[in-house]
């Protein structure tokens, strides 16, 4: 039973394991075309879809910043600010364009704040990306 | 960029170091019981308008710490010696005594100690210690001043003395709030008892704001720049969490000091408090005390008029914070 679980997990498409990440009643579900990486030396479309307290909640809700650090988050660093639109194929998404050009392990941070106070509590959500070989 | 502010760390230590040397000689040495205060500031507030403290002889102290704008310049970086344009915005000088830890990041305990910054910075009055005291000595009338002041010739401990006792008496508690505070009803508009309401209330400004000096003395993140190159504190400690955190400057005469922030990246008070009330940029090290504070355009009004409820008309007026009478050479 235990093998056959492992099985059907091993064989179920990287979507379905975007990483959810939580602060209070906010939670980010993260994606990347790049199977949850970042490709160096060419374009990743990264994404993220909120919902609070388990009910999706459109891009427009939230007034929200997504950053690229390279490496863990530091004020020392400027980081790179993701010129984000609403999702191509889920309009409930916000996703946007990063280019890195050196391998290792980059930080998305999602800072947000609600576009109608009170619709819920500003948050700071960190993902940790790393990058994958750009084969052809 | 990095090299010039180096040497102008390196030429300050090595100025504070010969500064602290002297003050413990100097303790051990027989020092005149006369020496009051005041001649003391007599004498500093002729230097702190002497240009001659300069390598270009044009920048003296009164160059970015303008009686007229609460001691500061207007700039969001302040000019040195021939045009060179600094890294941070002048602070206000108004009851600077007050203060324990001065300069922007804090490095600084004593006001005598801290005139040795801008004196040797090379974007500021752009002058070695030595040059400094030369130049002193090179001039008849400081000579004859600081013997009649301190009965000895122009020293880096002596210049730094008086300059540190002018600037003590720059003192201002005099504006509507505080007549306000001591039972005047009618000091402050009605808008103004609102704003400080919002102060101290929703707002919350007072945590970091606090006190009669409107300052609690410590660093924060004010979340104002989601990367910052000056690292502020952390140029001491160089600890990740100190890094872009700044001394809570003080909120007196505020409306006379803009523009605001360590770097004067923020041109207007309005400006400041559509930053407070937005919550700030996620800087990682933003204090967090900071969030959207959701103020309506009616409080931000009344915070402006609380804001400015702190100004003492007075401290641009003052004759005994202006320029010294002219000189009365000795005959």
């Amino acid at each position: 039973m235990k093998r056959t679980l492992s099985l059907l997990l091993a064989l179920l498409p990287a979507a379905a394991a975007h990483e959810v990440v939580s602060y209070g009643t906010v939670s980010a579900e993260f994606h990347t075309d790049a199977g949850e990486g970042l490709r160096t030396g060419d374009d990743t479309l990264v994404g993220y879809r909120l919902t609070v307290a388990g009910k999706v909640i459109a891009p427009e809700a939230c007034r929200c910043q997504l950053l690229l650090y390279p490496g863990k988050p530091s004020a020392r660093v400027m980081p790179h600010v993701i010129e984000l639109s609403p999702g191509f194929d889920d309009p409930q998404a916000a996703e946007g364009w990063v280019k890195v050009e050196a391998p290792g392990t980059y930080t998305l941070v999602l800072a947000g704040k609600p576009a109608h106070p009170g619709a819920f509590d500003p948050f700071r959500i960190e993902h940790v990306l790393n990058t994958k070989e750009n084969t052809p | 960029m990095q090299k010039t502010a180096f040497s102008a760390k390196t030429l300050f230590l090595t100025s504070a170091l010969a500064l602290l040397a002297g003050l413990g000689l100097s303790s051990v040495s027989a020092q005149p019981a006369d020496l009051s205060e005041s001649r003391r500031a007599e004498l500093g507030r002729e230097l702190f308008y002497a240009p001659l403290l300069s390598s270009d002889g044009a920048v003296s102290c009164a160059s970015c710490h303008q009686q007229v704008r609460a001691f500061t310049d207007g700039r969001r970086l302040s000019l040195g010696a021939f045009g060179r344009e600094g890294v941070r915005n002048a602070p206000s000088l108004v009851n600077v005594a007050a203060r324990t830890r001065l300069f922007w990041h804090g490095g600084s305990p004593s006001l005598e100690l801290q005139a040795l910054g801008p004196l040797s910075d090379p974007n500021e009055h752009d002058f070695r210690p030595e040059q400094t005291v030369q130049a002193l000595r090179d001039d008849p009338y400081f000579v004859r001043r600081f013997r009649e002041v301190f009965g000895a010739e122009p020293s880096l401990i002596t210049l730094t003395q008086a300059l540190a006792a002018f600037e003590r008496t720059i003192v201002s508690y005099n504006s509507p709030f505080d007549r306000y505070s001591a039972g005047d009803a009618s000091a402050m508009t009605e808008s103004a008892v609102r704003g400080m309401d919002i102060f101290y209330g929703k707002a919350e400004c007072f945590h970091c704001h606090v006190g009669r000096h409107f300052s609690d003395n410590r660093s924060h993140n004010n979340a104002f720049l989601l990367f910052n190159p000056d690292i502020g504190v952390a140029q001491l400690t160089d600890a990740e969490e100190d890094v872009g955190k700044f001394i809570t400057p003080t909120l007196r005469n505020v409306a006379l000091t803009a523009p605001y922030m360590h770097a004067g990246q923020v041109p207007t008070l309005e400006a400041v408090i559509d930053h407070y009330s937005e919550g700030g940029q996620p800087n990682p090290n933003a204090d967090p005390l900071i969030r959207p504070l959701d103020l309506s355009e009616a409080e931000q009004a009344d915070l402006l008029a609380f804001l400015h409820a702190l100004t003492d008309e007075t401290v641009a007026t003052n004759p005994a914070w202006g320029p010294p009478p002219p000189r009365m050479e000795t005959p």
